[in-house]
């Protein structure tokens, strides 16, 4: 289907080329890219879909061939729109291939009836949740009538429910059109099923090409070390997966320590004025507690976070260090508390990376902050400006902008939306740091396993109201509970569970 | 953003803007206060037609109140004129002046109700569309504008976000402007990024100038029956 020849691609104003002489041939069925971020693999996508080099200006050398018409859903569904409601949208697919008008309200419908969207054609694009915005951008790119399908991380910026369901609509379109695959995910588990053949990709040379049924029980230990993405269980079940191999030793999950700290703050009858829907929340946290914000879309936990930072007015009574909050100045309260946002690029405020780290630490002696700087592994970009980083770069140094010598609360809006296993997992270690300090930390997150590795304590929202307050093992139990508020539980805990059934099943002599 | 529904609103967006746009030079041709507010009472009518109650039309045009007076004030106290009223420190007001100043603020009444009642009728997407089919737009610039609107909630929340982290941060501007390059430039380089990977999208949507169209906007009898009314009121005020 596409044949790409000795292709080099360098960006312009770079020395390294990000692409190095890769030859590669992409045959029917699904191909799976795989390498760390900068490896080069949306930048080879790009190549296979013909953005480069005119659309995206690059110099390139080598030749890549088609045979067949070419589709690419992105990551990000918001980018990918021009209007406003959802059959315009599609529409504007179809106006590119110049179908008559006639013919389009037709074909609109059928597209919305594939992807699963029945709704009218004049539902605004932005009244779609994530799940929803993608599988519209889905039906866009199918109203091309690709014969080849090409997806940049199509489910990371949606949340994990909405991540299957894409998956599993994907992977039906393809059965039925016969569609030929190449994506980007870093969701193994869920799309590796499907995947006839995995390219490897390391600093823009692919190192290996094999079938993801070989490739992973072979080379698991290796891909691990050097920071590539693996699955949790494939090509295992929770049932067969060997015990002492390395995908099982990934399950298992440290036992919580408890922590015994002294009271920080306390919230009664905590609520805020429509549209935010928090209602009636009460709780208290320790000091050095990691607690984890569950629940929906729209169930309240950014609202949550941002009554807990002072950000949206509220009524009730909320207590830091058995001081009502109203009685801190602005300055002081953010003193002891710190706020990271969603967006990383935009909680910096100097020219430097440096910079940042000196005004976030200003207490800090110069020795200390060249440390922090060598922990985050920033030392080499430290001139550069901080919106010249990568993004999981830039997540590390937001985070550690907000933690001065003083914090006491760390409010976290979900610091690991979209980012890839490392970058997690990196950010995770900086935070168990603070917390051994002493810091509290509450995190909104989509995540089960981040919950059921590092939580000591874990909140779920429910339309506004905390349905839940609790340790993560007593929630991994509420079935009933889980399934009302769209969650799963973790491989980690189900693999427990799987591995004490079996033990009880074995006959006591 | 089209939030009124009306046979006003039913027009084409090309006739209709370029109708109002025929008051406005009617109105900056005319030294004439009586004549300008019989153009604002159009205005005026015309606002109320177009789908706001009595009640939404003066919550709606408070703020605009504060405008009205300022620009009335500024060339009331600073205008020339030998006929002085009154006069205090660097004020000197005048009875040319305030004429003056009567006549210009009553002209802004007038913009601000014509543009309000243009805005309040027309949805966006129709409005660029029309572009395009009456207008002759060029399809890669229309298109472009479109997408640039969806740009502005996004922009909003981000301005909001980086004042809050401000905030949260500690950062107290010791004088306006301060803010500005903090601000401005996050702002300004994820709009840069987020252009650039929106028009990669809609290139690789096959966007192209050759194509057919899902909505085309035409014009029709209503739409030559409204020039026809606004080029006879327009005589009429100026032949009277």
């Amino acid at each position: 289907m596409i044949t790409v020849d000795d292709l080099s691609i360098r960006y312009p104003g770079q020395i390294k080329s990000v692409l190095d002489h890769v030859s590669l041939s992409i045959e029917h069925g699904t191909t799976l890219l795989l390498g760390r971020s900068g490896s080069g693999k949306t930048t080879l996508l790009h190549a296979l879909a013909g953005l480069t080099p005119e659309t995206i200006e690059v110099e390139q050398t080598g030749t890549v061939t088609r045979s067949g018409s070419v589709g690419v859903l992105f990551q990000n569904p918001e980018e990918q729109f021009c209007m406003e409601t959802i059959g315009r949208e599609i529409a504007f697919s179809l106006e590119n291939r110049s179908i008559p008008r006639v013919e389009m309200d037709e074909r609109i419908e059928r597209l919305l009836a594939l992807v699963g969207l029945p709704l009218p054609f004049s539902t605004p694009i932005a009244s779609l949740s994530g799940g929803m915005k993608q599988r519209l951008a889905l039906a866009a790119v199918l109203a091309l009538e690709p014969t080849i399908l090409l997806l940049d991380e199509p489910t990371a910026q949606i949340d994990p429910i909405g991540q299957h369901e894409l998956m599993a609509l994907i992977f039906r379109i393809q059965k039925e059109h016969d569609l030929t695959i190449v994506l980007i995910e870093h969701q193994l588990d869920v799309c590796l099923p499907y995947v006839d053949q995995v390219v490897l990709l390391e600093d823009g040379s692919i190192t290996a090409t094999a079938d993801p049924r070989d490739l992973f029980p072979q080379d698991y230990k290796e891909l691990q070390t050097k920071g590539i993405a693996v699955p949790s269980l494939y090509p295992y079940t929770l049932e067969t997966l060997p015990i002492d191999g390395p995908q099982a030793a990934r399950l298992q999950v440290p036992s919580a320590v408890a922590t015994a700290g002294s009271s920080l703050l306390h919230v009664a009858a905590l609520s805020t004025k429509a549209p935010y829907p928090l209602t009636d929340a009460t709780f208290s946290m320790q000091t050095g507690e990691w607690v984890m914000l569950l629940g929906a879309n729209g169930s309240g936990k950014s609202t949550l976070l941002a009554t807990l930072g002072r950000l949206l007015p509220n009524r009730g009574t909320y207590q830091l260090q058995g001081r009502p909050v109203h009685r801190y100045s602005r300055r002081r309260f953010y003193e002891h508390v710190g706020y990271v946002f969603q967006q990383p690029d935009l909680q910096f405020l100097k020219l430097t990376v440096e910079a940042e780290i000196d005004w976030s630490h200003r207490a800090a002696t110069n020795v200390k902050r060249a440390a922090l700087l060598e922990r985050l592994e920033l030392t080499s970009v430290k001139q550069q400006s901080p919106l010249a980083l990568s993004t999981g770069q830039q997540r590390r140094l937001s985070v550690a902008t907000m933690l001065g010598q003083t914090k006491d609360l760390l409010l976290l809006d979900e610091p690991t939306f979209g980012q890839d296993g490392l970058t997690t997992r990196r950010l995770m270690e900086q935070l168990q740091m603070e917390q051994q300090n002493g810091t509290t930390l509450v995190m909104a997150t989509h995540d089960m396993e981040l919950v059921a590795r590092y939580a000591d304590r874990v909140l779920v929202m429910e339309q506004g109201r905390i349905a839940f307050d609790g340790r993560p093992s007593e929630l991994f139990a509420d079935v009933p509970l889980l399934e009302r508020c769209q969650l799963q539980r973790p491989l980690s805990y189900q693999f427990q569970e799987v591995k004490r059934d079996a033990n009880e099943r074995v006959p006591v002599r | 953003m089209q939030t009124n529904v009306s046979p006003f609103a039913e027009l084409n967006p090309v006739i209709k803007g370029s109708g109002l746009f025929l008051i406005m030079f009617a109105l900056i041709a005319t030294n004439d206060w009586v004549k300008t507010l019989v153009f604002l009472s159009f205005a005026i009518a015309l606002l109320l037609l177009s789908g706001w109650g009595p009640f939404d039309f003066l919550k709606r045009l408070t703020p605009y109140s504060l405008l009205f007076l300022l620009t009335f004030w500024m060339m009331a106290a600073f205008g020339k004129g030998t006929n002085t009223l009154w006069s205090f420190g660097w004020f000197h007001v005048t009875s040319e002046s305030v004429a003056h100043g009567w006549l210009l603020a009553l002209r802004m009444a007038t913009f601000v109700c014509l543009s309000l009642a243009f805005v309040t009728t027309t949805d966006a997407t129709r409005f660029v569309m029309s572009l395009i089919h009456q207008a002759k737009l060029s399809p890669r610039f229309a298109y472009g504008f479109l997408a640039g609107i969806r740009f502005l909630p996004q922009l909003v929340e981000e301005v909001r976000v980086l004042r809050q982290v401000r905030m949260i941060r500690n950062v107290h501007s010791r004088f306006p402007g301060d803010g500005f390059l903090s601000i401005g430039l996050p702002l300004f380089s994820r709009s840069i990024q987020r252009a650039e990977r929106m028009a990669i999208a809609l290139e690789a949507r096959h966007f192209s100038a050759e194509r057919t169209y899902y909505e085309v906007p035409v014009v029709q009898r209503q739409d030559i029956i409204y020039l026809v009314v606004i080029l006879l009121f327009i005589s009429l005020v100026f032949w009277l």
